[in-house]
Formats: C-alpha cells, sequence, structure tokens
C-alpha cells in the first residue's frame, strides 16, 4: 500500500468529521483511519443546540442528524422552564453508516491501536510504522500533566417503553433528582413515542468515582416501564477547571491533536461536536495538509480558544471547588432563570461581557471567598 | 468494578448470580444483569440492576411458555423445545447484547455455562469473562459421562467408549444450538465454537459443586473453581413450625422450581410417607393450583418453604436432584432420593448413588413400594446419613458466593488476566 497524505489515530467524532470534511473539499487527499476498538463512533449520542452552529457548519453535517427537536425543557426544585431552542442528535450508529461511506471501508483499519505517534508516523502494537505527511491525533481525553479537570461522568440507556412516554421535546436537565456526590441530572432524549435516552449525569470532583446508575429508580419514579435497552452508553467526559496551554502544546511535540484529545471542547458543557465542526473546517481549508501546518493552525486556534474561554473554566472552578457538592445545583437553577439568548450563547461559547456579569451577579450563590480562591487558582505546569 | 452477569431466565440460575452478585455490591462494586424482560420480574436483589433486552422477540409474558416448555424436557419433542428456546435467545442475545455490553463497559462479564451469549459476546468486545456454573459444570472429560446422562462412573476402556458413544448422540440432539453458536461465533469473527464446552471462560468456571462430589476426571481442569452452593448472605432461616408434635421422621420433598407441578411423583411419595410412618411436606413451588395441592395428600404442602432450615428438621429428601436441593441436603447432611427429571439431574442422581448419600429411582415406573423401600433405607440405614454428613464439611468450607466474588474480583483486575492459570493462586 502507497502511504496516505494523512493518517487519522482513532475513528471517534473529530477524526471522523474531518475525514467526512476533507472528502467533500480535498477529495485528492488520501486518508487512512486507523481504529483501537472493533468500529469507528464508539457507543454515543452527541447532541448540539441549533445555535451552536452556522447554518453553513449545519449543512454538511446534516445527514448524521438522526432527530431534530423544537424546543428543550430544563426542571429544578424551584422552576422548570421550557426553553425555545432547537436541539439535535447524532447517534454512533449513523454516524458509522455516513462516515464509514465518506473514508471507504477500505482505508479504515479497525481493531488496530497505535502505540506511539510523531508528526509523520504512527507505529502499531506489533510495532509496524506507518507514515505519512502528517498524523493527526484524535484518540479521546487523554490525561495530562498540564491541565486539570473536574468530571462530567454518565451512564445511559436508550429504552423501548411498555407505554408512549408522552414527552415531545428534550429534558437537558431534570435536577429534581437527589443531589449525591456532585452536581446530579437526569439528560432525557424522546427518539419516539416509546422510545427515549435516559441519562444519568453527574458532575463530580473525582475520576475514580464508580458511575453509579440512577436511571432505573428515575423511570420508576416516572411510571415508566422499559420492556428493551436498544443500546447503553457511559462516559466521564474532563471539566477543564486550569491548565497550561502553552505547555500542552508543547507536550504533543508537533502532533496535531484533534477533538478531546487537542482540549476542543466546551469547558463548562464537556460537548465537543461544535469544535470539532470547526476544527474540521478549519484544516479542510487551510492551503497545505502537511504536520507543520496542521499543527500550527490547530495550536493556534486553540489557545486564542484558550484565551476566550477563561471565564468558563473560572466557573467551573467555583462549580468544583468552592460550592459544597450540594451547592451546585442552586447554582446551575439560577443560570436558567437567565434569559435565553444568553443561554444561548453559554452554550455556544460566546459569552459576552454583559452575560458574564450576570451569569456571576446577583446573590453569590456560594461563600465569597472559597469564589475568590477558587477563580485564583491555577494549576503548573509540572514540565519547567 | 462493574461486573455484569448473563443468565438465562431460570429462577435456580438466577439464584446463584444473584448471590454472587450481592456479595460484589456488598463491597460497593457495581453489579448489571442483563437478560429478557420477563427476567425483571424474577430478580430479588436491590442492588442489582436489570436490564431488559430484546421485546421484539420476548415481549413481557413470554418467558411463561418458555417455562412451560423447560418444564417437559423429558420427552423428546419437549427436550427439542428446549434446545430451540435456547437457540432463540441465544440469537437474540448475540445480536443485542453487544450495544448494551459495549455501552456499560464493565471489567468482566459473568456467564452462566448455559447461556452461550455472554461468553461470546465478551470474547468479541475483549472483555475478560468468566463461567458461571449453576448446574454440574458443562467442561468435559473422556472419564466424566455428560452431566445429562445417568451413567455411573467408569473409566474403563468400556465406560470411555460408552461416554464417547453418548456424548454423541447428546451432540445430535443439540444441533440446533451447536448450528447456532458456530454461526454466531463467526458472525462475531471468534475462533469457531460449536458446544456449550467449547464457550466456557479460559480464566475460570466458578461450579456450585464441591470438588469430592465430582466424578474424578481423566485430565483434571485448574480452572475450574468448586465453590459449593451459590446462596444469598443473610441465610439465616427460622426452624419452620409444622403443625403437628410427634417425633415421626420428616421427609422433605421437592422438585424445584421447574417441576412443582409433576403431581404423580408428589402423590406417590406422600403415600409411601403414610406407609412408613414418615410424615411428608412437600413444596411445589408454585406449580401446582390449591385444589391439586389438596389432592396430594401431603402431610403439609406449600409453594415454597425455607428450604435450608426445613432440611435441618428433614430425615431424608426427595428430590428431582437439581443442583440447588442436592446440595442444600449435603450441607444438612440429609440422605437424598433422586428421581431425575431432565437437564444435569441424572448426573447428579449418578453421583448421589456413586458417593452412597443416596438412592435413585426413575421417575417412570415410579411405584409406591419402591419409594416406601427406598425411604425406609435412607432413613434407617446409617450408612447414608453418614456419608451425607461427611460431605457437610467441605460444602461449608468451600467457600460460596464470598469465594466466587473473590475469583470474580481477582480476573477483574486487568493486571490478573495475563497470569497463566497454573500459577493463580486464590
Ligand atoms: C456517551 C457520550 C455522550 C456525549 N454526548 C455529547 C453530546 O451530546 N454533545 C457533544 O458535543 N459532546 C458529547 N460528548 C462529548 C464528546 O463529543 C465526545 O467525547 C467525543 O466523542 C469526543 O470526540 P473525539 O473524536 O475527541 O474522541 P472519541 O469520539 O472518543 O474517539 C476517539 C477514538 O479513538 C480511538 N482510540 C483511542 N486510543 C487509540 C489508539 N491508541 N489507537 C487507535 N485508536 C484509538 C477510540 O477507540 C475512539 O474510537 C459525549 C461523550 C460521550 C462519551
Amino acid at each position: 500500500m502507497t502511504a496516505p497524505d494523512i493518517i487519522l489515530v482513532g475513528g471517534g467524532l473529530a477524526n471522523g468529521l474531518l475525514a467526512r470534511r476533507l472528502r467533500m473539499h480535498r477529495p485528492e487527499v488520501t486518508l487512512l483511519v486507523l481504529e483501537a476498538s472493533d468500529r469507528i463512533g464508539g457507543e454515543h449520542t452527541w447532541s448540539f443546540h441549533d445555535t451552536d452552529l452556522l447554518p453553513r457548519e449545519r449543512e454538511w453535517i446534516e445527514p448524521l442528524v438522526v432527530r431534530h427537536w423544537r424546543g428543550q425543557s430544563v426542571r429544578f426544585p424551584s422552576q422548570s422552564r421550557v426553553l425555545s431552542g432547537g436541539y439535535a442528535s447524532i447517534t454512533s450508529d449513523r454516524f458509522r453508516q455516513v462516515i464509514a461511506a465518506d473514508i471507504g471501508g477500505d482505508n479504515i483499519r479497525l481493531r488496530t491501536p497505535v502505540r506511539a505517534l510523531t508528526p509523520t508516523t504512527a507505529t502499531l502494537a506489533d510495532g509496524t510504522m506507518l507514515t505519512a505527511k502528517a498524523v493527526i491525533d484524535g484518540r479521546g481525553p487523554v490525561a495530562t500533566p498540564h491541565m486539570a479537570f473536574g468530571h462530567q461522568v454518565f451512564v445511559g440507556h436508550v429504552f423501548r417503553l411498555s407505554h408512549p412516554h408522552g414527552l415531545d421535546r428534550p429534558v437537558i436537565m431534570d435536577a429534581t433528582v437527589p443531589q449525591t456526590d456532585g452536581y446530579r441530572f437526569i439528560y432525557l432524549l424522546p427518539f419516539a413515542p416509546e422510545v427515549l435516552l435516559v441519562e444519568d449525569t453527574g458532575y463530580v470532583a473525582s475520576e475514580a468515582r464508580e458511575k453509579h446508575d440512577y436511571t432505573y429508580d428515575y423511570v420508576d419514579q416516572q411510571g415508566w416501564e422499559p420492556i428493551d435497552t436498544l443500546r447503553s452508553e457511559v462516559g466521564d467526559l474532563p471539566i477543564t477547571l486550569s491548565g497550561d496551554i502553552d505547555a500542552f502544546w508543547k507536550e504533543a511535540a508537533g502532533v496535531p491533536k484533534l477533538g478531546a484529545a487537542g482540549g476542543f471542547f466546551h469547558p463548562t458543557t464537556g460537548y465537543s461536536l461544535p469544535d470539532a465542526v470547526r476544527t474540521a473546517d478549519l484544516i479542510a481549508h487551510l492551503p497545505t495538509l502537511d504536520a507543520a501546518a496542521i499543527f500550527a493552525a490547530l495550536e493556534a486556534h486553540a489557545k486564542a480558544q484558550w484565551r476566550r474561554q477563561g471565564f468558563y473554566r473560572a466557573l467551573n472552578r467555583m462549580l468544583f471547588l468552592a460550592a459544597k457538592p450540594a451547592g451546585r445545583r442552586p447554582i446551575f437553577a439560577r443560570f436558567y432563570a437567565l434569559p435565553e439568548p444568553l443561554i444561548a450563547r453559554f452554550y455556544a461559547g460566546r459569552s459576552t461581557l454583559g452575560d458574564k456579569i450576570r451569569i456571576l451577579a446577583g446573590r453569590p450563590p456560594i461563600p465569597v471567598g472559597p469564589a475568590l480562591r477558587a477563580l485564583a487558582a491555577t494549576v503548573h505546569s509540572r514540565s519547567h | 468494578m462493574h461486573a455484569v452477569f448473563i443468565a438465562p431466565p431460570f429462577v435456580s440460575h438466577l439464584r446463584a448470580h444473584e448471590a454472587v452478585a450481592e456479595r460484589l455490591t456488598a463491597a460497593g462494586h457495581r453489579a448489571t444483569l442483563v437478560g429478557i424482560p420477563d427476567m425483571g420480574e424474577l430478580v430479588r436483589l436491590p442492588s442489582l440492576r436489570f436490564i431488559p433486552v430484546g421485546s421484539d422477540h420476548y415481549p413481557p409474558g413470554a418467558q411463561e411458555a418458555a417455562v412451560r416448555r423447560a418444564a417437559s424436557p423429558d420427552t423428546p419433542w419437549g427436550l427439542l423445545g428446549v434446545v430451540h428456546e435456547m437457540r432463540r435467545q441465544t440469537d437474540m442475545l448475540c445480536a443485542r447484547l453487544p450495544a448494551v455490553m459495549r455501552g456499560l463497559g464493565p471489567d468482566i462479564v459473568v456467564a452462566d455455562q448455559m447461556e452461550a451469549a455472554g461468553a461470546l459476546v465478551a470474547d468479541h468486545l475483549g472483555i475478560p469473562w468468566i463461567s458461571l456454573a449453576s448446574a454440574l459444570p458443562v467442561e468435559r472429560d473422556p472419564a466424566v459421562p455428560l452431566p445429562v446422562l445417568p451413567f455411573d462412573y467408569d473409566p474403563s476402556p468400556r465406560g470411555l467408549a460408552r461416554n464417547r458413544f453418548a456424548a454423541r448422540i447428546h451432540d445430535a440432539l443439540m444441533g440446533d444450538l451447536h448450528r447456532a453458536i458456530r454461526r454466531q461465533s463467526s458472525r462475531l469473527g471468534l475462533r469457531p465454537r460449536c458446544t456449550l464446552a467449547d464457550c466456557v471462560s479460559p480464566l475460570a468456571t466458578v461450579s456450585q459443586t464441591v470438588a469430592a462430589f465430582e466424578f474424578p476426571r481423566a485430565r483434571p481442569e485448574r480452572r475450574l473453581r468448586h465453590v459449593g452452593p451459590l446462596r444469598p448472605m443473610d441465610d439465616s432461616e427460622p426452624p419452620v413450625r409444622l403443625p403437628w408434635d410427634d417425633d415421626s421422621p420428616v421427609v422433605f420433598v421437592s422438585l424445584g422450581t421447574l417441576q412443582g407441578h409433576r403431581a404423580g411423583i408428589f402423590r406417590a411419595v406422600a403415600e409411601a410417607c403414610r406407609r412408613i410412618g414418615a410424615r411428608s411436606v412437600v413444596a411445589h413451588c408454585g406449580g401446582l393450583d390449591a385444589l391439586a395441592a389438596a389432592d396430594i395428600g401431603a402431610d403439609l404442602i406449600t409453594d415454597f418453604v425455607p428450604q435450608r432450615a426445613m432440611l435441618r428438621q428433614a430425615s431424608a429428601v426427595v428430590t428431582h436432584a437439581g443442583t440447588n436441593t442436592v446440595f442444600d441436603a449435603l450441607a444438612a447432611g440429609v440422605p437424598v432420593l433422586a428421581i431425575p427429571i431432565a437437564f444435569d439431574q441424572p448426573g447428579a442422581a449418578a453421583r448421589i448413588v456413586h458417593h452412597g448419600v443416596g438412592l435413585r429411582l426413575s421417575k417412570r415406573r415410579l411405584k409406591v413400594d419402591a419409594v416406601a423401600d427406598a425411604l425406609t433405607r435412607l432413613i434407617d440405614e446409617p450408612t447414608f446419613r453418614d456419608q451425607a454428613r461427611s460431605f457437610a464439611p467441605e460444602v461449608a468450607a468451600a467457600g460460596g458466593a464470598a469465594r466466587a466474588a473473590e475469583i470474580v474480583l481477582h480476573f477483574a483486575n486487568p493486571q490478573h488476566r495475563s497470569v497463566p492459570e497454573a500459577e493463580v493462586t486464590l
């Protein structure tokens, strides 16, 4: 086999979208995807808010969308609210169909974990070294000494119920559930009248925590009776608290990092789909597609984004470090009482200064002392 | 640590899995059971998460028909029905489990030996699994007749030839299931497998048996771990209050959870007890309605009785020789009259006779006289009771569910997976 132009390490969301975009804009570029597991795309439901993407961005991922809803709701003990913003979901199954057709089965190697990579080589478990003009690391979330993370952990099941659930829009947070060891909420996506994703989500400090699964208790309380489970998913998303962005990219030693591996996700919600769309566009429009050019573009993009996202990281520190687990829910409840455009801008990571002031203002949700300490906290790179 | 359990939807198997799951969850681990929707009704352990799959083929209520089929596995068409049912469920689970199991991301799968899908899907996804033998283990050995056979232990060349021949007939009868296992293993990208024995874990089988009860193997199976009966942590059962106060010997009669509808057997045993001046206590496990139960003529008849407490008060037990009842009897040191019906019961009955802990009668031609004679011997000749009692310490020391949970945890730890099995000391 002749060397491909680009090797994509990891057949996940970010690399998959990049492959699709390259096929559209640079059909001459040859690709090879190396995926450790037995399938690309894993077992996820990736969702996004309509306002997260521009119409032209939305357009090229449209075939991946399995369901779109008008509106969404949130529930807190103090208030429930219907938000008018639209919401859409992509499932791994659909992702596999569309992306595999884009890339072509011959260019995807499954059960092929990559052991080591450099900007132009990928070394497989058996020592084989593959070369390309660029090798892109899209292996998902990684441990790094240069970032401090909290965790958003979740367990979810797509159930078929014995009777219709009666929901016609997603419930992106039902936080009326007991707040055990962090901020917990249930996330509901009504795919069909009797088919529902129920996900138990928690913002927790420690990754070591076992993922408990309260979905069944919740389903019981709602009076729903699951008679089938179509699939399940578990996740542990990093929530960025602080970090040293320069050291993080230096550590990459010139290997372009995409998706969660490159820190391309919303610092507070952990959503990475909008970022994956934008980085795919960014790369697909570069004049040259070698490792150095891709690395430089991604690094510059990441650093600019990092500077813009300081507010969200500070908010995360307040959530994780300052507020006691039981004190986290009121912060979210208050947030969801704010005007809709502000919430939409928050989702999209485009909060204005006025938004930021409003999010933090009012009755301080947490004691001022710990909050200030949290806002000031940083991790120091261990590498210097 | 998160363990996923895959078991066939039968109470006796489920209880064994629950006992292991209970130990794990009590130690702060997670346990999930995946099975057809109806299985949810059977789950008793609150800390065991149940995940239903396959409602398109097994709508709620479908299991009743399957249990009815499994209840007459002793007729040729009944047996083929059971095999067909196993095949259907294995096919369904092989299709549906991967998406759920992948999403659950367990550290280990505990796969019942009677449901091949647990092993096939775990292997397919690269998740380590261990096998659980709720019934007699399926691991084959030239010297050991298949558990479904009534043969006694005979390691002579003649005996070995007999075992081989019988295994071929057995495999022909199981053809439907074996073809499905072969098809699914190829579909899931695994090396070819055919029988349930081909699907056992390379790491370990946790078996409800005790080693001394088994027939000696020609090829010792180091990975087979005889932990004895898998029972709930709180196993304290108060003594059963019997509605009479004489000290006639008590005979406990149970045909397990699948065979409780066999009124003919109950009636013959009750009659035999009357003849020899013993009191009969019959547990039909819901297999009989009130009218039919009243017609048995037992001194006491109920659907369920706390079995281990009852056995402590019994002089003999009459049973279909299901693993659960047999080991409860051995733990209590009570001699056994085995009337095997199907599955591994003929094999268990052969072991009972072999070890002198009881006698065996055929369910066909079951005569009241023969039952009366057998019970008289079991109650009057001390060797049976002595032999049965000699097993009690071994059953007590086998470790049970606590040990089973240790084994699960051991192999759930990634560092222990590559250790050659001969070096594993637990
Ligand atoms: C269950 C779940 C639900 C989520 N829901 C949303 C959502 O609603 N909206 C949203 O925007 N975000 C969501 N996220 C967050 C985010 O979108 C995902 O984490 C996203 O999949 C990250 O994309 P990625 O491409 O970086 O990594 P992944 O999609 O995780 O892909 C990484 C791939 O690399 C492979 N790999 C790893 N190591 C190697 C190796 N050494 N060699 C070869 N291959 C390797 C993996 O097998 C995997 O296929 C969710 C995450 C999860 C886990």
